[in-house]
Order: C-alpha cells, then structure tokens, then sequence
C-alpha cells in the first residue's frame, strides 16, 4: 500500500481544470509540455485592465507577464519586484510560499492581481506599499522549482 | 460584521471608499468634535448660570449648519472650521441688537471665553485658534409658527426673521435616509475602527462634503463668485435619490441640478423649511455668480464622467487631485495600507470571475489570497 507523505504535485491538467473553473475567462493553450493561459486582470474598479499571460511548466516557475498596457516607468525609474525579463515577481521562491501542490489560480493569480494593484497605487504616488523583499544582487527569473 | 456579503457587492469600490477617507481627511475630527460639543454645551451654562442676565431665558445652545447635519468641511485657506450654532432664548418680541450686546457681554466676562469673543453682524463669535471658530446666533421662538421655528436677526439687524435650523437637519437627514446609503458605506474596506465618522456617512453627507470642497477649489481665486454652503447643501438634498454610493450620488445630484436649470433667468434655491425665502438670493447681488456657479457646475459633471471613465487609479488620482485638492495622494497611500493591512490579516480575497477584482468580502466565487513576499528587484 502505497502512502503519500507529501501533497500530491499538481500534473498540468489539474492546473488546466482549476484555471477553468475559478478564471473562465482566461484562454489557454497547451503545447509541448508548457501551458499558457491568457486574459484580463482588473483589481479594483478605478485600475486598468492587464491583459496577462501566465506560463507554466512542470518543473519551472510560473511565470507572469503583462502584455497590455505596458508596465510603465514613474520618474524614469521602473517599476519595483519584477524579474530582469519583466516578469513579475509575486513569491518568494526559497520560502516556498509557492510549490507545485498549489494551483496556479488560486495562488499566482490572486498574487499577480495584488501586483497590479500595489503597482498603480506605486504608479500613484511614488510608494510600493505592498510589502516586500529586494534581492541583493539583481536576479535572473528563477528556473527550476528544484 | 460590517462587511458585505459577495451576493450584494462582491468587489470593494476603489473609488467610493476613497471618497469617503477624502471626506474623513477633511472634516472634524472626532476629538475636535468632542471638543465644539463640550466647549458649547459650557457657553450654554455660563450664559443660563445664576448671576446671568441671560439667566432668565433658559438659553439653550445647539448645532445647526454643517455641524448638526455632519457635513464639515476645512476651509481650504485655514485650519478653522466654520461652526455654527444657535443660542436659542426663551423672550418675547426684544430688539435684536439689544439681545445680541448681552448675549456678547456675558461672554465678554467669561475667563476663558471672554479673550476670544468677537462680535459679528448678526451673531457673536468665539475664536479657537488653530480648531474652529463658533459662531452663536441668538434666536427666539416664532410666536406665530408652531414646532421649531425660530427667529433670529437680519442681516441689518434691525429686525427678526425666520429660521427653522432644527426643520431643516430633519429635512436633510429624512432625505439622506433614502436608499440603503448606510449600509452599503459600512461595507468599506476593512480595517477601520467601528466609529469612523466618514464611514458611518450617508451617500448624500459625503456628496455635499464633496460638492463644497470642490466648490473651495474650483472658486479658490474667485471666492466671491461661489456658491454658499447652504445653496449647495438644499440643491444637494433636493435632488438626491437614495444612491447608495457617494460617487453615484455626486454624479447624479450634479447632473439632476444641471437638467433642472430653468431656459431663462436663473435657479430659485428655496428654503426647504420656508418656501418664501430664497437661499440664492446672493446670485442676484454680482451678474457673474450664477453664471460661474452653471459653468462650474458643467465642468465638475465633465470631470466626474473622467474619472468614472479613467483608466488606472494614477488617471484617477490626477482627476481627483484637480476637484477636491491636494489630500488626495495621501488618501490614497492610506487606502492601500488599509488593503495590505487586510492581506496581512488573511481577510483579501479576488474573484476569479471579475477579472481577479480585489474583495474583501468572502463567498464562493472569491479567492483567498495566499500568503507571498514580493521578490525581486
């Protein structure tokens, strides 16, 4: 008899069908291994909407970008807690506050949402109020949930 | 619980909770309402103590205005609110000014109040420095009207007119009352200490708060061209019609009062207590007033579609910025640790199936948000 002493790792299309069912909206593709779901985000009713992608591959990082708008800069300086590709940084990948037993859309989703949100209060008035940490060194996106 | 359920409301309005902390930014505060209340209720002993002339009036002093309907606004050029109230006196037909010099005298001989006494037109004033400055209008009862209509002393002081200041807050609060304006103002983002004064508003105290700061603004080089509070306050009332959101009801007052306006001549703003008293009778006194007061008015609905429209809160906060002054940006930095406070306390949630709009309600559509650390540079 087999006994699990770990949580399941959600397979792709675990993922797929959470994503369905909490972010109808979003459209997903599925091609060699690697998921990508694409729609709108909107935190708040005065923000804009984002239209974002998210892409996932087992054994990877998701990775959240925002296609449109553009994130802008604010006094030429860009915006804070983004990777050197643009993509956002929502997690802390060490702390593993995110793991592949959790599902993308109750987790990334939610956190990339968050961003937007802290982003346009940044956007606002020059403050990043959403909390939290600065690497030392300027990092590369994380490649492996290893 | 305060909080809306997900079936009502299911995300936080940005907007109308920011102008609820813009309205909280700009009124009295609870300590310096408590301090009016008590330094009131003791200019109503001293005038009624024994050894008063004023004694055998039974004066009684209470809000009226702004202070009694809960629309204070700071004055854009002064940190002295403006408060009005009335020094009610239990007499029969007297000379005004008569009333007035004892009703100063006995101030006058006060310790504390007597250095901040000033004598007004129709009115005596008591000066807090850097608080709010009193002003106590003496009024008698209307022999000839029942209720709470009063007398009080015209502007040339040479006689008595009527005012019904306790009339008009029923009016005022009856038309406040409409709609669900209460509750829904309750549900504004967590966490807020019970008794917030902004967040316990009707829609409609918060749409006159708004409509006078902007009034401050948009008049801050023309200040004699502006509309008085009261004007604006009845047009607000009268028109008002139980939207249960400050932004809707702004929006709909400003342009209900737009479509009201008569083809020719101007708008009569008629004492809702006294029919027979016109309120606007200052537009008639400079030819420019209700001209500026229309084409004030037609921008402020141009800039309130703007903002409804706006894409993105920076858009939104410019506009803003430009109708109700320079406590916006601070607003909103206070709004987004008020949000981060609810994600810290696990009370944030999005619903998935509104574009992963932020609610700090639970149900079923709505996700927790899980615990994260912004990384990265």
């Amino acid at each position: 008899m087999v006994r699990r002493l770990r949580p399941r790792q959600l397979g792709i299309p675990d993922q797929i069908v959470r994503m369905r069912s909490a972010f109808p909206s979003f459209v997903m593709q599925w091609r060699c291994g690697r998921v990508k779901w694409r729609g709108s985000l909107q935190p708040t009713d005065l923000s804009s909407e984002y239209v974002t992608e998210v892409s996932y591959r087992v054994g990877q990082w998701p990775k959240v970008r925002i296609i449109d708008p553009q994130i802008a800069h604010r006094d030429g300086r860009p915006a804070p807690h983004r990777y050197a590709d643009d993509s956002l940084c929502l997690f802390h990948p060490k702390r593993r506050e995110w793991t592949p037993t959790m599902a993308i859309a109750d987790t990334i989703l939610p956190w990339a949402s968050l961003w937007l949100y802290y982003y346009e209060v940044w956007l606002a008035t020059g403050e990043w109020v959403g909390g939290g940490e600065h690497p030392r060194v300027k990092t590369q996106p994380p490649r492996s949930t290893a | 619980m305060s909080m809306l359920t997900v079936e009502i409301q299911p995300a936080l309005s940005l907007l109308d909770d920011l102008l609820a902390r813009i309205c909280r930014a700009l009124q009295l505060t609870p300590t310096q309402h408590a301090l009016a209340e008590s330094h009131y209720v003791s200019v109503g002993n001293w005038l009624g103590s024994g050894g008063s002339p004023l004694d055998r009036y039974d004066p009684m002093i209470y809000p009226q205005g702004s202070l009694a309907i809960g629309t204070t606004v700071r004055p854009l050029d002064r940190n002295e609110y403006d408060l009005d109230l009335v020094g009610q006196l239990e007499m029969g037909a007297r000379d005004p000014v008569a009333v007035l010099n004892e009703v100063e005298a006995r101030l006058r001989a006060h310790g504390v109040y007597g250095p901040m006494t000033e004598r007004m037109n129709r009115c005596v004033r008591l000066n807090f420095a850097g608080n709010f400055h009193m002003d106590i209008l003496p009024a008698r009862r209307d022999p000839s009207l029942p209720g709470t209509c009063l007398l009080v002393p015209d502007r040339e002081l040479r006689d008595w007119k009527p005012s019904n200041p306790k009339g008009y807050a029923a009016w005022f609060d009856a038309r406040a009352a409409q709609g669900t304006s209460r509750k829904i103002l309750r549900a504004s983002i967590e966490p807020l200490p019970d008794h917030e004064p902004a967040h316990e508003k009707t829609a409609l105290q918060l749409a006159v708060q708004l409509v006078k700061r902007w009034r401050d603004i948009y008049f801050a080089s023309t200040p004699d061209l502006a509309p008085i509070s009261i004007v604006l306050t009845t047009l607000a009332g009268q028109h008002y019609a139980g939207e249960p959101s400050p932004m809707e009801a702004l929006s709909r007052v400003v342009s209900s009062i737009l479509g009201a306006l008569p083809p020719f001549g101007r708008l009569y703003v008629l004492n809702p207590m006294n029919p027979l008293e016109d309120l606007s009778e200052k537009w008639d006194d400079d030819p420019r007033r209700y001209p500026a007061f229309v084409s004030g008015l037609r921008m402020l609905d141009k800039d309130l579609a703007a903002i409804r429209g706006a894409h993105g809160i920076a858009r939104a906060a410019e506009q803003l910025e430009r109708l109700f002054g320079p406590v916006v940006p601070g607003v909103i930095t206070e709004q987004a640790r008020a949000i981060e406070k609810a994600r810290r306390d696990e009370r944030l949630g999005v619903t998935g199936t509104r574009a992963g709009a932020l609610a700090t309600s639970v149900g079923p559509s709505v996700i927790a948000v899980a615990n994260n650390t912004f990384y990265g540079a």
